[in-house]
């Protein structure tokens, strides 16, 4: 039988006859199928135990308690708000949800210490033995007087470690950039003659008046005033707690307070002292205040801005500026506070001042819904004398040839996004030799550093939150490791400790852990102060209330402390104060920077709930919901009244030019009206020219665009108001 | 009369190649065609079930256990969160606790040597998308172990780890007969036998129940 | 396929937009539980992931009566004719027996986005490319939910595999699986405590007594979905806003 084509054809139609009776074609079929269901590429999560650790965020000062889901000790997988923690009780903002991106995006780290050579510009990896010893010899060759060091850790243990580093190294320049705490400080020393922080009882306030603060959208404590709010918003329309925001436009704040008061940008001042007139004419000023030495001073100048007066010039109606002190001063509870976007940055001192002292007339003083007048926590008083300097006037007087610096260095502050004038930073870091960073990431100033000695994120090291701004009880916030640190980075604490040896001196304390354990000791010595735990559930109700209960020991406290991730202390009294008048400031309205004839438009610069402005960058997670009329592709938009645009020939969407003295780039434009007419609004917090592609060269960075107006009162550069115009390229 | 005769002839050496194709593709399918489509494999450690229970009187759930969340652990390893770890005993590699040659070997290998994990071989292995809470049929429920696994406890020698080379699962999902047809609820672990005995007891039949 | 009874558990969630201020926490602990990926340019919002999508609405009013408000839009778990349900040809998404929440089985999807279409709050999402983790992000992903492949439909699923996992603690320390109750990441997280979320069919439950607010409503409630996620406004224009100024009654759930 020879093979022939007929016969192969039988053959096979036998064959594929057979085929339908075995199991190929079904078992394939199946095997197919779960085949395209798990795809190689297709990541796969490992599983395994699952474990919380206790630790608090540390993306702001907040303080917010923060438990981490880990998978089998080694992966963290979730950040979730420690119930906990009184702070937050359980709830988080986006940037915290999100804090795991700033552990395991790879591209935003720095993977290990390294130098970098500024002609060629090529980075060299370093040991850290490599590089602490060429840190010192640097460091020594570089002498004291030509050193300048920039601590943007200021509410932490480290705050102290530092300023004890810049003592050692008798470091000419020290600064710590000026915040809402700051101007807190400088209101209560001018008010109350005791220089010291306060905060809010926002939580059994009944009426709350909030002038420029962005409450709801990142200020201070962002957990913990957002949930303040929700607990106003709890109950009936009639038993709700009262919010009035004076704000420059209808931010998220404006539009969920019960009165929006559209204050134009740098006359907010105005508003609390036309409320001050109010009160002062209707007699509703507290005894304590009315008998205060100075009050007629404070009298005649309020006197100066009837509401009538006050709304030609603030643009707030005269009736609001009534309802609003009207609510304040007859309310039982009430509280007024003041701020500047996040608090990252200063308001203006007359305007905190002024605030301050409606609460005076209040007399909410260390009273229930009030203004608690809070003593920091003990710490552990280091560094004492090093004296806290300007960035700006050492940046100007570096330019000018008056100063010279031989080295620089960066403690998380990253001056060359967020300025004072970025330009001016620009120049400083260009003229220093040798510009250190210790940052973990990779943000602007540390791309340019020369030596970079890289610090572990928050989830990876040791830290801890001084009493967050607004609040009115003592509280440290305990942050440790989660697990053993993804990259060569190491904490700044103990590298500080190694630094200082290398000079000569002798660290106060070997490594940073130890730093923390001594500053808990302190708290335990007070016998005062509880744990995080789920009682007392409103510890605001124990404010002022007499002693807390104690510690056995140090050792007990501190892992008591650690377990929890808090130390706080609702029970301890506040300052008890004498107001006084006497020192009355002059008040006008703040004038931008710049040329009124070219550069037309007052340019408001404000934070928002979904860009991070401060030091940490905002995480691909927040930038993703970030609205399309907001950024779009890399646009940042303004925000302008549809009157304006109109004037411009602009409609929604258009591109334009946006062009100020220091700066300028292109925008979107997005018309509203709660937008004030006239005025140009503009997002912080974007603009970025490193960090990986979900936010590299999206937008314009506010800061660049304004040219600071030093506070008249205590020559803080105020950088949320400058001049701009519009131009169509 | 030629022409006919040489049709018929044609037919009936059509029917038979057609038969023989039939023959041979259908040799193909149950026979080559399985064991070309799995590929073999022996367990790294040949673990006697047996042994450890019978033997040396432990009992299950040392080795297969459940975290206090209710998460089921797997398999034992050489070290980790289990009674039955295998170093917890097997700590001195100069000691032996039976007299099986099998226990020279991993000795040898993996104690003296010091290697921190077996990399098991699990049959009953599921895709990802599968969510297969352990205690809600074991401690809720009250299936006994063997229900899906069969009797592991009698098992001397590990079987034969046969994996799927196309989907990558082994061989027991679908079952060891490549029919798919089978006698004992254990011998495949496919969604439909997850299925069918879901509907049988008349609990949750969902889509997420378990699948994530 | 067993008949649906939903008369003792009905998953549904009460968002109080008095007390949402759009802060987000709610959509970032969302994509952080359940694995959603990022890409660099997310500003095309109609191919953004974002299962729970914060709407800003506002007044219509000039400055300076002007005010917006924000609406955080989950699945809304249409508890009647579902209508992804009701056109799925793969029976890839089903209302579930026991609870009511609308599934997404990613593994059975087809990729015809006929769901994307059907769903008249566009809370499905269709991964048109593989989804991208930057080198050390994979680390992070959650074991409890799968990461999607190419080709399929995702949105939200009330955190159904926490639910599963409390079943499974229950199970495990023997008490009654039936009555766990659970909480979804975007509930858990929300900082002004403005999401509720439980069974509507439990008389004492927040959202059972929520849901009968004189504030509450639902999105688009004439179209008869009965959606099982409701809204509590006391401003009006908000409610206008979210009823997409549907002012008719609400159909009594025909088809």
């Amino acid at each position: 039988m020879k093979p022939s084509r007929r016969r192969f054809l039988q053959f096979s139609m036998g064959a594929a006859g057979a085929f339908l009776f075995t199991p190929i074609n079904w078992k394939l079929m199946d095997d197919v199928a779960i085949w395209t269901q798990n795809w190689s590429w297709v990541p796969v999560p490992e599983d395994g135990a699952r474990a919380y650790t206790t630790t608090t965020c540390r993306i702001c000062n907040g303080g917010c308690g923060i438990k981490v889901r880990l998978i089998d000790g080694k992966r963290a997988v979730k950040i979730e708000g420690n119930p906990e923690s009184p702070i937050n009780r359980g709830g988080l903002c986006a940037w915290g949800a999100a804090g795991l991106q700033y552990l395991y995006m790879d591209e935003n780290r720095v993977p290990g210490p390294m130098k970098r050579d500024r002609v060629t510009g090529v980075r060299t990896r370093l040991t850290w033995e490599a590089a602490l010893e060429l840190a010192a010899a640097e460091l020594k060759k570089a002498g004291g007087e030509g050193t300048a060091i920039v601590n943007g850790r200021k509410r932490s243990t480290m705050n102290g470690l530092i300023r004890q580093f810049a003592a050692d190294l008798g470091a000419a320049h020290y600064c710590e950039p000026c915040d809402g705490g700051d101007v807190q400080k400088a209101a209560s020393e001018l008010l109350l003659g005791r220089p010291g922080r306060y905060g809010f009882d926002l939580e059994r306030a009944q009426v709350i008046l909030s002038f420029n603060a962005a409450l709801l959208e990142g200020w201070a404590s962002p957990v913990r005033m957002m949930r303040a709010f929700g607990t106003w918003m709890s109950g009936t329309e009639e038993s709700r707690a009262r919010l009035f925001q004076v704000d420059p436009r209808a931010s998220l704040t404006a539009s969920k307070a019960d009165t929006w008061l559209p204050a134009k940008p740098g006359t907010e001042t105005i508003v609390a002292l036309a409320m001050a007139n109010v009160m002062i004419a209707g007699n509703m000023v507290a005894p304590e205040a009315a008998g205060a030495p100075g009050f007629d001073q404070f009298k005649s100048l309020a006197e100066a801005y009837s509401p009538s007066k006050a709304a030609e010039l603030t643009g707030v109606e005269a009736d609001q500026i009534r309802e609003a002190a009207e609510a304040f001063a007859k309310a039982e509870r009430a509280v007024a506070l003041s701020g500047q976007g996040h608090g990252n940055t200063p308001e203006p001192l007359s305007l905190a001042w002024a605030v301050l002292a409606l609460n005076g007339l209040k007399g909410n003083f260390n009273k229930e819904g009030g203004v608690y007048l809070t003593p920091e926590p003990p710490g552990l008083d280091l560094g004492a004398g090093v004296e806290n300097g300007s960035l700006l006037e050492l940046a100007k007087g570096v330019a000018q040839g008056k100063e010279k610096l031989s080295a620089l260095l960066l403690f998380e502050s990253n001056p060359l996004f967020n300025g004072p004038d970025p330009a001016a930073m620009a120049e400083l870091m260009d003229k220093t030799p040798l510009v250190i960073s210790f940052s973990p990431f990779w943000d602007e100033s540390t791309k340019k550093a020369d030596l970079i000695l890289p610090d572990l994120t928050y989830l990876e090291r040791w830290d801890d939150v001084d009493t967050p701004l607004g609040m009115p009880y003592q509280a440290v916030s305990v942050t440790k490791p989660i697990f053993a640190p993804r990259h060569k980075g190491a904490p700044t604490g103990d590298v500080l400790a190694k630094l200082t040896k290398a000079l000569g001196k002798t660290p106060p304390f070997a490594k940073y852990e130890d730093a923390l354990k001594a500053r808990v000791a302190k708290l335990q010595a007070t016998g005062h102060g509880l744990a995080a735990s789920e009682e007392p559930a409103a510890p605001m109700d124990l404010l002022g209330s007499g002693p807390g209960k104690g510690w056995g020991s140090a050792e007990e406290a501190f892992e008591e402390v650690a377990a929890t991730g808090l130390w706080y202390n609702p029970s301890g009294q506040g300052d008890q104060v004498t107001l006084s008048f006497e020192k009355t400031l002059e008040v006008k309205p703040l004038e931008p920077k710049g040329d009124a004839q070219h550069y037309p438009y007052p340019l408001v610069v404000f934070d928002t709930a979904r860009v991070a402005s401060g030091f940490y960058a905002n995480p691909p997670f927040v930038t993703k919901i970030i609205e399309d009329d907001f950024l779009l592709k890399k646009d940042i938009f303004i925000n302008i009244h549809p009157e304006t645009a109109h004037a411009l020939h602009l409609k929604e969407g258009s591109k334009v030019v946006l062009e100020s003295e220091t700066g300028q780039g292109w925008v979107g434009v997005h018309l509203t009206q709660g937008a004030r007419p006239g005025v140009i609004y503009l997002p912080a917090g974007l603009g970025h020219t490193t960090f990986d592609p979900t936010l590299k060269d999206k937008g314009l960075s506010g800061a660049a665009m304004v040219e600071a107006v030093e506070d008249p009162h205590n020559g803080q550069p105020l950088t949320f108001l400058g001049r701009a115009k519009l131009r169509k390229a | 009369m030629t022409d006919d005769r040489n049709a018929k002839q044609k037919s009936k050496g059509g029917i038979l190649f057609f038969l023989a194709g039939f023959v041979v593709m259908l040799i193909f399918g149950w026979a080559v065609f399985p064991a070309l489509l799995y590929s073999t494999a022996q367990q790294p450690v040949s673990f006697s079930h047996k042994k450890h229970l019978e033997g040396a009187g432990m009992e299950c759930e040392q080795c297969h256990s459940f975290r206090e969340d209710g998460t089921f652990m797997g398999t034992a390893n050489m070290t980790g969160n289990f009674d039955g770890a295998c170093l917890n005993c097997h700590d001195d590699p100069e000691t032996m606790q039976g007299a099986d040659p099998r226990e020279t070997y991993f000795l040898k290998e993996y104690v003296v040597k010091g290697v921190k994990r077996i990399e098991w071989k699990v049959y009953s292995k599921q895709p990802p998308c599968v969510f297969f809470p352990h205690a809600v049929h074991t401690v809720k429920a009250e299936l006994e172990c063997a229900t899906c696994h069969g009797d592991m406890a009698q098992q001397d020698q590990p079987p034969v780890y046969k994996e799927n080379r196309l989907s990558g699962y082994s061989i027991d999902i679908w079952g060891r007969n490549i029919s798919g047809l089978t006698s004992n609820s254990w011998e495949s672990m496919k969604m439909s036998d997850c299925g069918a005995c879901h509907e049988e007891r008349g609990t949750a039949n969902g889509c997420q129940v378990c699948h994530k | 396929m067993k008949q649906v009874d939903n008369s003792k558990l009905l998953w549904g969630m009460v968002i109080d937009l008095d007390k949402c201020i759009g802060c987000g926490a709610c959509s970032v602990s969302c994509q952080a539980e359940n694995n959603s990926p990022f890409k660099d340019d997310e500003s095309d919002k109609l191919r953004s992931m974002t299962w729970l999508k914060i709407y800003r609405l506002h007044n219509h009013k000039e400055f300076p009566e002007y005010r917006e408000a924000y609406l955080p839009r989950p699945c809304m778990h249409c508890d009647h004719h579902t209508p992804c349900v009701s056109v799925c040809p793969a029976t890839a998404t089903t209302k579930d027996e026991e609870g009511g929440i609308v599934s997404q089985i990613y593994t059975r999807c087809i990729g015809c986005r006929y769901c994307v279409a059907a769903c008249p709050y566009h809370a499905r999402y269709f991964n048109w490319f593989d989804q991208h983790f930057p080198a050390g992000t994979e680390e992070y992903l959650n074991p409890d939910v799968s990461v999607r492949m190419r080709g399929v439909v995702e949105k939200c699923h009330f955190c159904h595999h926490r639910w599963m996992l409390a079943k499974q603690e229950a199970a495990y320390k023997g008490e009654d699986t039936s009555k766990v109750t659970y909480t979804p990441a975007c509930a858990e997280a929300c900082p002004t405590g403005a999401i509720y979320f439980g069974n509507l069919k439990d008389p004492e439950s927040d959202v059972a007594k929520l849901s009968k607010d004189p504030r509450a409503f639902r999105l688009l409630e004439k179209l008869g979905t009965q959606p099982k996620v409701y809204y509590l406004t006391s401003r009006d224009w908000v409610k206008e806003w979210s009823d997409n100024n549907m002012t008719d009654a609400p159909a009594a759930g025909g088809h």
